[in-house]
């Protein structure tokens, strides 16, 4: 007989297979008990003699049901059975265990079941798996121009990857980040400019009009057409289905619609695209990098993905794209390039996806501290029930099932439980996990909210996951028990523990229990307590220049189709205009505000020196220093002559006058600034101004470069600042008609620069309050396992308590042995949750804004409101030990 | 099985194969079968019997009927399958090979 049969027989034919089995041994012993006759007993004697020599039927029938196959998922069925009958004797412990671990793995898995969707599901594309994304590394930047990403390619190098590779059916190229305005419409858009191709490799339908055609793709010319997506076709053309042919103006430029992507199609990207433009025209849409030769070797831009050939492995294609980088290498002597390919995520950026896996990894650690607080708690109860329970579980051994038998009985019943829990886990993640990814998104600050392309949903993944930690949950909270309850020498140790006096190990379990929790318990607090401090000082940080009473007027003269001269022209008018107005005390003019969201570095060098710094800098006109209140402390800003022609003035912070020139005057230093066509402009430093955190909050490092705002580049300003005085919402209007009566259709962002703290605020908003709120579930968790633990070593020593009063203790010196005894593992766990503390809490610094990871006053508050709070929860169950009547007490054995 | 020869794991499962080879038997024939066979040194125990021969049924060895006992009583036949024939010519050339080391060991 087949084996596999053998164990359908052996399971689902359960019935069959008992009446087979005692057919036969029935038949076995009437067969004997007539031999025996034969030989001339008499049958009462023959059937006694029979039965002798038969032994037991029962330990026949169990011997071969033994070695029968299944019989290991027949041992786990009783079990269940025997747990289910165990349990419903209990409502109470079942309710509260599974509420709890429902409760556990529900957050752990929504938590899950986000990262899962950002994270680890391929890209929402036909037959996703054989997608590729290539990155590059390559040995300097230096003379380069990097547009969002230093591990993007140029485009010569995609058309060399693409054509010479032996490895992929298609190779595509785009660019993310340009945000364009269709029609002169508020909102921006997301737009991507991609490769011809781009639709047809990552095998996306167009379902109005057509995709690209090679021409389109021409960098040398610029034919203006766009696809647009289903989303924006429909809220903007109102789903018009004669649109293809039309045309719109985008950033004023006139683009004619070809086509209307497939429903549900967003690009490859987290940031789906809301229209899709061919690479040709990236110059007309760049805005204020439209000088960039888009076509050449030194700017880096596009990001490739393509589609791996059948039966190609992943080394074999890195290899192939090797052979081609080395190719490259030998064209470019001094510049090594490192290709890499990986499958496709949304997330799939070098510089994204090692801080995304380790920002997730970490919050599932925190969550599922929690849950093993949680399970310590149950460990406990389980514990407290079991030493109920062992007179049942000492009369099974007593009877004969072995040791291990006993366990895996215990186990059973915990880790059914916990899959009733997990089961319920489940049915919570389903749904939460969307939920709680809308109310995280909800409070970013609005310039962050861009349409995603996440769709939060439980998959297998989630369901694989939330399975494996309901069995890590059952055997958290059951193996312990387990094996105390089956120790060899139960018995005697059970009379110990409730009526010897100075037990020394009593309840150490219980003790270890404990002390886990509260280092759990201790790390998520102090490390919530640190993401409050970071969060308060975010509100409260001097950065260094004065946020109040500023306005920041944000335009971009390039995406609205100036020209550089045009610009000049303007900012030169837009001083005069806004000058006079009512309320406008000082106004400066520059590349971006300080904590703003536009960054820009460039490489610096001291002549002599071998090393060039990449120093990040900004453009700024004269009245900067004194519209944000950054005092020049030697020297002087910037002159008017110096902003009408092209100037070598330079104004450098006193963090980078000290790094550079220490002990000596900074002032009529030259610094050498490495610009994009390979020659070296030469700068004077004319003032030292103080230090501030210009580029980023809380950044340590000072360093920080001050330029005019260059004649030729006059598309860079793109930011006025105004010092006012009075009313802001006043303000605000009479800036906005002033700049709407210089160009009405120029798109503006009036905000104030306290604004620019938002998203500094919401990020450690967020934190602090995801971390605040497991702390508080923590928290809450433990102390119930201490009071627990506690006012169950009351009720087991009354006796013992009776006795100490019965001779002659006081209650509160009962009392405090008590309460003492209760806080040494608190402290124990509490000094193990510190250190452990300490020792992690340095993946937490980027989101401190210079709070330190060992900030003192986390770290002194912290642990001494959980040990107080601890003290409580010690102290309310002890105190029953002073109702203790000691005649009672004495009387009661 | 008594005492001493139960330290010979695989002896049962061969005695077995050995006692089909002549046609089908039921439990308690086989087991008088292999008295014989071997001049009454192993006396099979049902508590040993049984499960041996629902392992080895499970096995692919043996196959089993209910049939007719020589007293008309219904009982469960054993009979030999290809497998278990094979396995008999394996566990033979086994056990002869651990007899002669055995032999050739203690005459040394």
């Amino acid at each position: 007989m087949n084996r596999i049969l053998c164990l359908f027989h052996n399971l689902f034919r359960r019935r069959k297979f008992e009446s087979d089995l005692r057919d036969e041994l029935d038949a076995y012993l009437e067969m004997l008990v007539e031999e025996k006759i034969a030989t001339g007993l008499s049958p009462a004697k023959a059937r006694r003699a029979a039965k002798v020599e038969l032994g037991s039927m029962e330990s026949v029938k169990e011997a071969v049901r033994s070695v029968s196959a299944g019989d290991l998922l027949r041992q786990l069925w009783q079990d269940v059975q025997y747990a289910v009958r165990m349990l419903k004797k209990q409502p109470g412990v079942v309710v509260i265990a599974v509420l709890t671990i429902a409760l556990g793995i529900g957050v752990n898995a929504s938590i899950f079941s986000i990262l899962n969707s950002l994270l680890l599901r391929p890209l929402p594309a036909p037959d996703a798996d054989s997608l590729v994304s290539l990155y590059q590394k390559v040995s300097s930047t230096k003379n380069r121009a990097v547009i969002g990403g230093q591990y993007r390619f140029s485009y010569p190098e995609y058309v060399g990857y693409r054509d010479q590779n032996r490895v992929l059916n298609g190779l595509a190229a785009y660019h993310p980040e340009v945000r364009v305005l269709v029609d002169d419409q508020a909102q921006e858009a997301e737009a991507q400019v991609v490769s011809c191709n781009y639709f047809s490799v990552l095998q996306a339908k167009i379902a109005l009009g057509r995709g690209f055609l090679d021409a389109d793709c021409n960098l040398d010319g610029s034919t203006n057409v766009l696809v647009l997506s289903d989303a924006l076709w429909r809220h903007q053309f109102a789903g018009d289905p004669g649109i293809v042919g039309r045309t719109v103006r985008i950033n004023r430029i006139p683009f004619t619609i070809v086509g209307v992507a497939a429903p549900g199609f967003g690009g490859a990207n987290l940031v789906s695209a809301a229209l899709w433009s061919p690479i040709s025209a990236m110059k007309a849409l760049s805005g204020a990098e439209m000088d960039l030769n888009y076509a050449g070797n030194d700017v880096y831009w596009l990001e490739l993905i393509g589609r791996r050939r059948e039966g190609v492995s992943l080394p074999e294609l890195r290899a192939n794209l090797e052979l081609i980088a080395r190719e490259f290498d030998r064209q470019t002597p001094g510049l090594q390039r490192e290709v890499s390919a990986t499958a496709s995520f949304l997330i799939g950026a070098p510089s994204q996806r090692p801080s995304a896996l380790a920002a997730g990894a970490v919050i599932l650690i925190a969550v599922s501290m929690v849950l093993m607080i949680a399970c310590a708690n149950l460990a406990n109860l389980m514990l407290a029930r079991s030493i109920a329970r062992s007179q049942e579980i000492s009369m099974r051994m007593a009877l004969g099932a072995s040791r291990n038998r006993v366990v895996r009985q215990l186990l059973t019943e915990s880790v059914f439980l916990a899959s009733i829990g997990g089961a319920l886990g489940i049915v919570f993640a389903w749904w939460s996990g969307d939920i709680l990814m809308h109310v995280l998104l909800s409070h970013l600050p609005s310039s962050a909210r861009v349409p995603l392309q996440i769709a939060v949903h439980a998959d297998l993944y989630v369901i694989g996951y939330a399975f494996l930690l309901t069995l890590v949950t059952g055997a958290a909270f059951g193996l312990l028990p387990a094996f105390r309850a089956t120790r060899p020498d139960l018995n005697s140790l059970l009379r110990q523990e409730s009526k010897s006096l100075f037990g020394r190990r009593r309840g150490f379990g219980r003790s270890l229990l404990v002390a886990g929790q509260l280092a759990f318990c201790m790390v998520l607090l102090i490390a919530s307590g640190l993401l409050v401090r970071a969060l308060l000082h975010a509100q409260t940080a001097d950065p260094g220049f004065t946020m109040r009473g500023v306005a920041v007027v944000s335009y971009d003269l390039g995406r609205a189709g100036y020209t550089n001269a045009q610009a000049a022209v303007f900012n030169t008018e837009l001083i005069d205009r806004l000058h006079p107005l009512p309320g406008v005390r000082q106004l400066a003019l520059a590349s971006g505000s300080p904590l703003g969201t536009r960054h820009f570095f460039a490489m610096f060098q001291v002549p002599g020196q071998m090393q060039a710094l990449p120093l990040p800098y900004l453009e700024v006109s004269p009245d900067f220093f004194s519209v944000v209140q950054v005092p020049i402390l030697r020297g002087r800003s910037f002159s008017r002559e110096e902003l009408t022609r092209d100037s070598n003035a330079v104004i450098v912070s006193e963090s980078l006058a000290r790094s550079l020139w220490a002990g000596e005057e900074p002032l009529g230093k030259v610094l050498q600034q490495g610009s994009a066509n390979g020659g070296k402009t030469n700068l004077e430093v004319i003032g030292v101004a103080r230090d501030a955190d210009v580029g980023e909050l809380g950044d340590r490092d000072h360093r920080f470069i001050y330029l005019p705002p260059y004649q030729h580049d006059q598309l860079m300003v793109q930011t006025a600042l105004v010092r006012y005085g009075g009313d802001y919402s006043a303000l605000s209007n009479t800036l906005r008609s002033a700049f709407k009566s210089m160009d009405p259709a120029l798109k503006l962002d009036v905000t104030r620069l306290e604004d620019n703290l938002g998203p500094y605020k919401a990020i450690s908003s967020i934190t602090a309050g995801i971390a605040g709120a497991l702390g508080c579930l923590a928290l809450g968790l433990a102390m119930i396992g201490l009071y627990g633990t506690v006012a169950y070593g009351v009720s087991c020593r009354t006796r013992e308590i009776g006795l100490r009063v019965a001779m002659g203790a006081k209650p509160a010196n009962v009392l405090s042995l008590l309460v003492r005894q209760a806080m040494r593992p608190v402290i124990l766990g509490s000094l193990a949750g510190v250190g452990l503390c300490a020792a992690v809490s340095k993946i937490l610094s980027g989101l401190l804004f210079g709070i330190s990871p060992y900030d003192a006053v986390a770290y002194s508050v912290v642990p001494a409101l959980l040990v107080a709070i601890a003290l409580l929860a010690a102290w309310i169950p002890a105190r029953r030990a002073l109702k203790v009547d000691p005649v009672v007490a004495l009387r009661e054995n | 099985m008594s005492n001493h020869s139960n330290l010979l794991q695989g002896t049962l499962d061969l005695l077995i194969l050995k006692a089909l080879t002549l046609g089908e038997l039921h439990g308690l024939g086989i087991s008088r079968r292999i008295e014989q066979i071997t001049q009454s040194t192993f006396q099979v125990k049902p508590g040993s019997l049984f499960p041996a021969l629902h392992r080895m049924e499970e096995a692919g060895w043996l196959t089993s009927n209910w049939g007719e006992s020589e007293n008309n009583r219904r009982a469960k036949f054993y009979r030999l399958t290809r497998a278990g024939k094979a396995q008999l010519g394996t566990e033979k050339t086994e056990w002869e090979r651990i007899s002669v080391a055995i032999a050739c060991a203690l005459e040394s």
